[in-house]
C-alpha cells in the first residue's frame, strides 16, 4: 500500500492528501449534523405531541367528571391536525378505556393496556412514538390520554436530511476535487518542470538549460539552488574542456618534442657509431698491416709499440660499442632477433676467443654443455656478448685456479653458468654489479681495464630476451654468473640435465 | 687479374682495403660514393664489388638494389662492409641483393681470405 502511494506522481499525491483531508473534514461535520438534527428532531417530536396531550388532558377533566364520552371523543378528534397520529384514547381512573381515536387496532390496545398504569412518560417502539399524558384533578390523577403516533413522517425526513447532507458532501467533494486539481499544479507543476528539466539535461548532456520558476517558497529557493548549480556545472566543464584542450596540446607538444627528441637521439646514436668507429677503423686496421710486415719490416720495439696501439684500439672500440649499446637498451632502440642457432657452437666460439688471453695467465678455461642443449632459437650475437662478457670479466679476475663454463637444460630454461676462482666479490658490492657505470671496488680494480657496463648491458640483455641473470660469490675464493633462457615452445620436451 | 670495385667513402679506410688487396694481386677500382660506385660498375669488369653500408648520399642498402639492376652485375658478388653490425643489418645487406657481409674493423691477417672465399672460380686466394 505504501509502495503504491510511493509509486504514485507527486501531483496525485497531493490531490490524495487534499481530498483525503476535506472528504474526511465533509463526513465529520455531516455526521455531526444528521445526529444532531435526528436528536433534535425527535426531541420536538416528543414535544409536539406531548403539548397536545397535554392539551387533551386538560380539556377532557370535565369529560371525565361528568362521564361524558361525547365531550371525550371531540377533544380527542382534535388529533386530526397530526397527520402522523395513528390512534389515541382516552382512560378512566379505572384504567379502561373512555373515549377512542383513529386506527384502533387489537395490537394497540395490547399496548395501550400495559401503558395505562404509568402515566407521564413517552418511548419509541416499533416505528411508533407512544405518549402517555395524565388527566388530572386538582392534583389527582383522574385518567390518562395516550397517544400513538407513527415514525414515518419523521423517518422520512430524517432520509430526506441525510440524502441533501450526501448530497452537499458529494457536492462539496467535486468542488474540492476541482479546486485541489486546480490548487495543486502551484506546488506539482514546477516541481514537473524542475524534474523534466533534470531528466532533459541528464539525456541532453546540455548543462546551458535553465530551469523557471518565479515562486519565492521552497520550491523557488529549489529552483534557484539547481540553476546556480548548473551555472557551476556548466563553468567547471568549461574550464575543464579548456584544461583539457590546453592539456592535450601540451601533451602532443612534448610527445612530438620528445619523438624529435628520440629520432635527433637515434639519429646521433647512428653517427656517433659511424664516425667514431671509421677512424678506429683505420687505426687497428694499419697497425695490423703495419704489425704484420705487409709495409714492409718491422723491429722487435716497434712490434711491441704498435701492439699496445692495436689494443688500446680495441679497446676503446670496445668502450664506445658498449656505450652505444647501453644508450640504445636505455632508449628502448635494441632489437632482439630471434633465430635458431647452435649454442653450444657458440660457447666453444667464444672459449676460443677468450682461450689467447687466459694462456698468458696458464688459466685453463673449461667448457660443460650438456648433450642434449642442440639448436636455441634466440639472438646468437646477444647470447655470444654476454658469454665474452662473463668469460672476459672470469678471466680478468682470476689468477690461478680455473675458469668454467656449463650450459644445461632446468625446467623449461637454459642455464649458463661462468664460475671462476678469482678475486671473488664482497657481500656489500654484489647489489650494484649491475648497475650501469660501475665497476666493483674501483680502488683494486683500477690494474682491470673496462667500461663498467659489461654486467649492465648483459642484464638488460639477458631481460630482454625474458631470463634473469644472478651471481653468487665469495670474497677472495671466487665467483659464479648464471643466466637463463627461456627455452623455445618448439622444445616442449622439459629436459633436465643440470646437476 | 681480377677487379675489385670498392665503395667507400672513408679515405683511410680505401687505402687499407686498396693496399691489402693490391698486395695479394687484385686491381682496384676506387668509388668515393654510392653513385659514383654504381655507374664504375657499370663500366668496368667488376669480378667482386665492396660496399661500404654507411655511406654519404645514398646508403649501401640502395646501391645494392641499385647494382642488382644492372644486368651485367647479376652474377657478380656483391660483399657489405659495416662497423658493429645491429641485429637485421646482415639480413637487410643480404635482402638489398648482397652476397655476404664483413665486420669492420677488418682484420688484415684474414680479410683477403674472406674475400677470397667469394670470389666464384679455381683463383681462390688463400692465406
Amino acid at each position: 500500500m505504501i509502495a503504491l502511494i510511493n509509486n504514485l506522481p507527486i501531483k496525485i499525491k497531493m490531490m490524495l492528501i487534499i481530498m483525503f483531508t476535506s472528504v474526511m473534514s465533509l463526513l465529520l461535520a455531516g455526521a455531526v449534523v444528521v445526529i444532531h438534527d435526528s436528536y433534535q428532531s425527535k426531541k420536538d417530536l416528543v414535544n409536539d405531541l406531548s403539548s397536545i396531550g397535554k392539551l387533551i388532558a386538560d380539556r377532557s377533566t370535565a369529560a371525565l367528571t361528568f362521564q361524558d364520552s361525547r365531550l371525550a371523543r371531540e377533544n380527542l378528534s382534535a388529533l386530526h391536525v397530526k397527520s402522523s397520529v395513528i390512534a389515541a384514547c382516552i382512560f378512566d381512573e379505572q384504567g379502561v378505556v373512555f373515549a377512542k381515536y383513529g386506527a384502533y387496532n387489537d395490537k394497540t390496545m395490547a399496548v395501550v393496556t400495559e401503558k395505562k398504569g404509568k402515566p407521564g412518560g413517552y418511548r419509541f417502539e416499533n416505528e411508533q412514538l407512544l405518549l402517555l399524558e395524565p388527566v388530572l384533578l386538582e392534583g389527582k390523577q383522574v385518567g390518562a390520554v395516550f397517544i400513538c403516533a407513527s415514525l414515518k413522517e419523521y423517518f422520512r425526513q430524517r432520509l430526506y436530511f441525510i440524502l441533501l447532507v450526501a448530497a452537499i458532501m458529494v457536492f462539496s467533494s467535486i468542488v474540492a476535487l476541482l479546486f485541489s486539481s486546480r490548487l495543486q499544479t502551484y506546488i506539482s507543476s514546477p516541481l514537473l518542470h524542475l524534474t523534466e528539466t533534470a531528466q532533459r539535461i541528464a539525456r541532453q548532456k546540455d548543462y546551458s538549460l535553465r530551469a523557471t520558476g518565479s515562486s519565492n517558497d521552497e520550491i523557488g529557493i529549489l529552483v534557484t539552488a539547481f540553476n546556480d548549480m548548473l551555472k557551476m556545472i556548466d563553468t567547471q566543464n568549461a574550464v575543464l574542456e579548456q584544461r583539457v584542450a590546453e592539456r592535450t596540446a601540451e601533451l602532443v607538444e612534448a610527445r612530438d618534442r620528445a619523438e624529435s627528441a628520440d629520432h635527433v637521439k637515434s639519429a646521433f646514436l647512428a653517427t656517433m657509431s659511424h664516425e667514431l668507429r671509421t677512424p678506429l677503423n683505420s687505426i687497428i686496421g694499419f697497425t695490423g698491416l703495419v704489425l704484420q710486415g705487409l709495409a714492409g719490416a718491422v723491429n722487435e720495439e716497434q712490434k711491441k709499440q704498435l701492439t699496445m696501439v692495436q689494443n688500446s684500439g680495441q679497446h676503446l672500440l670496445t668502450l664506445i660499442n658498449d656505450v652505444l649499446d647501453i644508450s640504445k637498451i636505455e632508449a628502448s632502440q635494441i632489437e632482439i632477433a630471434s633465430a635458431p642457432f647452435d649454442l653450444a657452437g657458440s660457447i666453444q666460439k667464444i672459449v676460443q676467443t677468450v682461450k689467447p688471453i687466459a694462456d698468458r695467465k696458464n688459466l685453463p678455461v673449461v667448457a660443460q654443455v650438456a648433450p642434449d642443449i642442440g639448436t636455441f632459437t634466440g639472438d646468437s650475437r646477444r647470447v655470444e656478448q654476454i658469454l665474452l662478457n662473463l668469460l672476459s670479466n672470469a678471466i680478468k679476475f682470476t689468477e690461478r685456479g680455473e675458469v668454467r663454463v656449463e650450459c644445461c637444460h632446468d625446467n623449461g630454461m637454459v642455464v649458463t653458468r661462468v664460475t671462476d676462482t678469482g678475486s671473488g666479490i664482497k657481500p656489500e658490492d654484489l647489489g650494484k654489479l649491475f648497475q650501469p657505470f660501475r665497476q666493483v671496488d674501483t680502488g683494486l680494480t683500477r690494474q682491470y681495464e673496462g667500461t663498467g657496463l659489461g654486467l649492465a648491458i648483459c642484464k638488460r640483455l639477458v631481460e630482454l630476451m625474458g631470463g634473469t641473470i644472478t651471481v653468487k660469490s665469495e670474497w677472495g675464493k671466487g665467483s659464479t654468473f648464471e643466466f637463463t633462457l627461456p627455452v623455445n615452445l618448439e622444445q616442449t620436451n622439459e629436459k633436465h640435465s643440470c646437476h | 687479374m681480377k677487379n675489385i670495385l670498392v665503395i667507400e667513402d672513408n679515405e683511410q679506410n680505401l687505402y687499407l682495403v686498396t693496399f691489402l688487396l693490391e698486395q695479394s694481386g687484385f686491381r682496384i677500382v676506387p668509388a668515393r660514393s654510392g653513385p659514383e660506385g654504381i655507374e664504375l660498375a657499370g663500366r668496368t669488369h667488376a669480378d667482386l664489388i665492396l660496399l661500404d653500408i654507411q655511406l654519404p648520399l645514398m646508403d649501401g642498402y640502395t646501391v645494392a638494389r641499385e647494382l642488382r639492376r644492372i644486368p651485367v652485375l647479376k652474377d657478380v658478388p656483391i660483399i657489405a662492409v659495416t662497423s658493429y653490425a645491429m641485429v637485421g643489418d646482415k639480413e637487410r645487406a643480404l635482402e638489398a641483393g648482397c652476397t655476404g657481409y664483413i665486420e669492420k674493423p677488418i682484420n688484415p691477417s684474414t680479410f683477403v681470405t674472406e674475400i677470397g672465399r667469394f670470389l666464384p672460380d679455381d683463383k681462390k686466394t688463400t692465406g
